[in-house]
């Protein structure tokens, strides 16, 4: 299984890989930047899949394919609205709701991210006043130059990796997300990322940026156009916190059953900055995920909870970070992943920290909950302790659930079933109760309904 | 001494990870009665108790258990709680994620069936909490997670008198509660009580039955009853120890 045959198919499809996309409001220095991680793109080899990231993934899934009808990939010609959307009600229901909550004050943003439309975000007054900006990326280049040169693709860039550097090129329809200094914004950011209905791959880019002492919550999420397309995507997300600010950022995937995706996260802190990362991990047919902090700054805080819910044969391949830098550094990692059918989930948790880094602490636990027989989970802790002065705590567990726990309930007249499912939902509680609470219904029901098929 | 007695445990033997560790025990409670079964630690009390409520790793291996006459022993525990069993556990299991209401609620729903009954469930909830001195802020909290071990077996009691068994087994409710809490819970299982209902109070210190007050006390030495009779023996073990009994040959009374 170490090296996969690179065949002619694939060959062609690095040859047909378009030039840049084309974002037609992007100022040249950033088409430029597009350029320049094309020839990244294609100078690195498939990685290696003994490399111990691409052990559990075969990396040619998320090669760059122009399929049949995909040819207006990177070619599209968006139009990029700030004002109208071009989703019809009742078409995503997430949507709909998402700007009843704009309209009730719930939401500061609601951005939809359309691949086969426009890319259309709204915010409410409050939040303009307050001085947040939330802008289409290539629009926001010219206006916001000096920030966003400073950041885009600075934690994740092209030499990132092969299909980082895809999406450095192929990115569209990127969101700017920019809370100047001192900005408070208590209501959510919500990101809508809908897939492609042509079934064409999709290059979603986020770039973050939370000024001194701001603070925000974005809510991230991937869903695709139908329950029948392939709508596969390249995500990558840059969150920049800089000194004394304090994010919340959710990710929530939940494709269809038949979608591939990749996705790259880096949190970047500053001085005395907080972070909490939810990864909520629902869909696809192979899900990678890649999320990470660096803890730059000192004083830094960094909470990192995963939730993955796996049925069927979907394959999930989840990888985290956290890289101390600074001196008192605090970072607690919690990822809950459970079962069931077929489905498969690897997980590698990578806690580094530099030499001479005074007091700093860094905890991890990864709980695998299998449901069933079938169902594999594999999980490995990676500690790079370069420094004395650590309090560093890890554990793992991969097993089903504790019949200890299942008797309790017996014990007290609840049937087995009901018992187990609330032991699952009680296990995926603790998370869910982190996510912002008006989604917390909704995810709830994720996890619902992949117990009702229990 | 009739045949009807709430609880039968007929010549029970029990294994557990292939070890025998109850030998034929043979006891009767009927309705009204409180019965003390006092032995040493390892001498086979808590095995007997999972085995009667179904534990998955006590096996009942020969004999039978009757509650109301009939034999349970082909029930799941889920339905021999219906059936109106109950164990108060010696080491109650910590269950994160499900708060202790919603944990109480669903076990109520179990018995009533029906979501309309379930109206009244915060008052009832809140009642029995006040009763025993349970901070109302628990409902919210998850099961055991993280309780001292006297908060635990409150709530062990707290569902006890939600959930108002036929007959309940009470597996060492006393330890690791201070003076105070020993109070209160045995005031709870005192109000449970009732001439309806029947206990199995499993203790090794006799402490606990100054405040709740036995009909009959049995010791237990190595999986067998050694011996049986009124109160009076726990003041004996008291003063004597559990070594007086120990060549004792096996009187049983039921
Ligand atoms: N789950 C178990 N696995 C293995 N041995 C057990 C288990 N539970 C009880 N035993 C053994 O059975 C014997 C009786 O234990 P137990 O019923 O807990 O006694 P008591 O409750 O009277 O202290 C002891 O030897 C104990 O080690
Ligand atoms: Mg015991």
């Amino acid at each position: 299984m170490s090296n996969i045959k690179i065949d002619k198919t694939i060959l062609k499809q690095v040859t047909a890989l378009p030039k840049v996309a084309d974002n037609a409001d992007s100022p040249d220095w950033m088409t430029s930047i597009q350029a320049g991680a094309r020839e990244r793109y294609q100078s690195q080899e498939l990685p290696d899949r003994t490399l111990h990231l691409w052990r559990y993934t075969d990396p040619s899934l998320f090669l760059y394919s122009d399929g049949a009808d995909a040819q207006q990939n990177g070619a599209s010609s968006k139009t990029v609205s700030t004002t109208a959307s071009t989703i019809e009600p009742g078409v995503s229901p997430a949507y709909d709701t998402a700007k009843e909550q704009l309209a009730a004050g719930e939401l500061a943003v609601v951005a939809l991210d359309d691949a086969d439309g426009a890319l259309d975000i709204q915010l409410t007054p409050a939040a303009k006043d307050a001085g947040l900006v939330a802008l289409p990326l290539c629009e926001a280049g010219a206006k916001y130059q000096k920030i966003i040169e400073r950041h885009l693709s600075k934690a994740v860039g092209a030499e990132f990796g092969k299909f980082e550097a895809l999406n450095a090129t192929l990115w569209e329809n990127g969101i700017f997300i920019y809370a100047p200094d001192n900005t408070v914004i208590a209501e959510p950011i919500h990101l809508l990322r809908r897939g492609s209905a042509s079934s064409r791959w999709t290059f979603p880019r986020t770039l973050i940026v939370a000024g001194e002492n701001s603070r925000l919550t974005v809510v991230d999420e991937y869903y695709s156009a139908n329950d029948t397309v392939s709508d596969n995507s390249n995500a990558v997300v840059e969150v920049f916190g800089l000194t004394g600010s304090e994010v919340e950022y959710v990710v929530l995937q939940r494709n269809n059953a038949h979608t591939i995706s990749h996705f790259t996260e880096r949190t970047t802190l500053a001085d005395n900055a907080k972070t909490t990362l939810v990864a909520a991990s629902f869909g696809g047919k192979t899900h990678k995920a890649n999320l990470g902090t660096i803890m730059q700054g000192r004083h830094t805080n960094s909470l990192q909870y995963g939730l993955v819910f796996g049925s069927d044969k979907q394959s999930f391949d989840h990888h985290t970070e956290h890289i101390n830098r600074g001196a008192h550094g605090y970072s607690n990692l919690d990822f809950k992943i459970v079962l069931k059918d077929k489905s498969h989930s690897a997980y590698t948790g990578l806690i580094r920290v530099d030499e001479n880094i005074a007091n700093c602490e860094a905890y991890q636990s990864n709980r695998n909950l299998l449901l069933n027989r079938g169902a594999k989970a594999e999980s490995i802790p990676e500690l790079e302790i370069l420094c004395d002065e650590v309090i560093c705590t890890h554990g793992a567990t991969v097993g089903p659930i504790d019949e200890m726990q299942v008797f309790y309930f017996l014990s007290r007249g609840i049937p087995r079933n009901e018992a187990v499912k609330m032991i699952v939902r009680g296990h995926v509680e603790p998370t869910l109760k982190l996510l912002p609470e008006s989604m917390q219904p909704r995810v709830r029901g994720y996890v619902d309904e992949r117990l009702e098929t229990l | 001494m009739s045949n009807t007695a709430l609880l039968q445990i007929k010549d029970v033997h029990v294994e557990v990870e292939g070890k025998e560790v109850v030998k034929g025990v043979t006891l009767d409670i009927g309705k009204g009665e409180v019965h003390a079964l006092m032995g040493k630690n390892g001498s086979g009390k808590s095995s007997l108790s999972n085995a009667i409520m179904g534990h998955p790793s006590y096996a009942i291996t020969s004999g039978d258990v009757l509650l109301d006459g009939k034999s349970i022993l082909e029930m799941a525990p889920d339905e021999r709680s219906i059936a109106g069993l109950f164990l108060a556990f010696q080491y109650p299991q910590a269950v994160p994620g499900v708060t202790v209401a919603n944990f109480l609620r669903s076990a109520l729903l179990a018995r009533r069936g029906d979501e309309k009954l379930m109206r009244t469930f915060r008052k009832e909830l809140y009642a029995a909490m006040d009763a025993l001195e349970v901070d109302h802020e628990f409902a919210g909290r998850y099961l055991n997670d993280g309780f001292s071990g006297g908060e635990k077996k409150r709530i062990e009691i707290l569902q006890l008198s939600l959930l108002q068994p036929k007959l309940a087994l009470l597996d060492e409710t006393d330890s690791g509660l201070d003076i105070d809490a020993l109070k209160t819970v045995s005031e709870g299982i005192n109000r449970y009580s009732s001439d309806e209902n029947g206990i199995l109070l499993v203790t090794h210190y006799q402490r606990i039955l100054d405040y709740v007050k036995p009909t009959k006390v049995h010791v237990m030495i190595a999986g067998k009853i050694v011996k049986s009779g009124g109160p009076e023996i726990a003041l004996e073990l008291e003063k004597s120890g559990y070594e007086t009994f120990q060549s004792t040959p096996v009187t049983v009374g039921a």
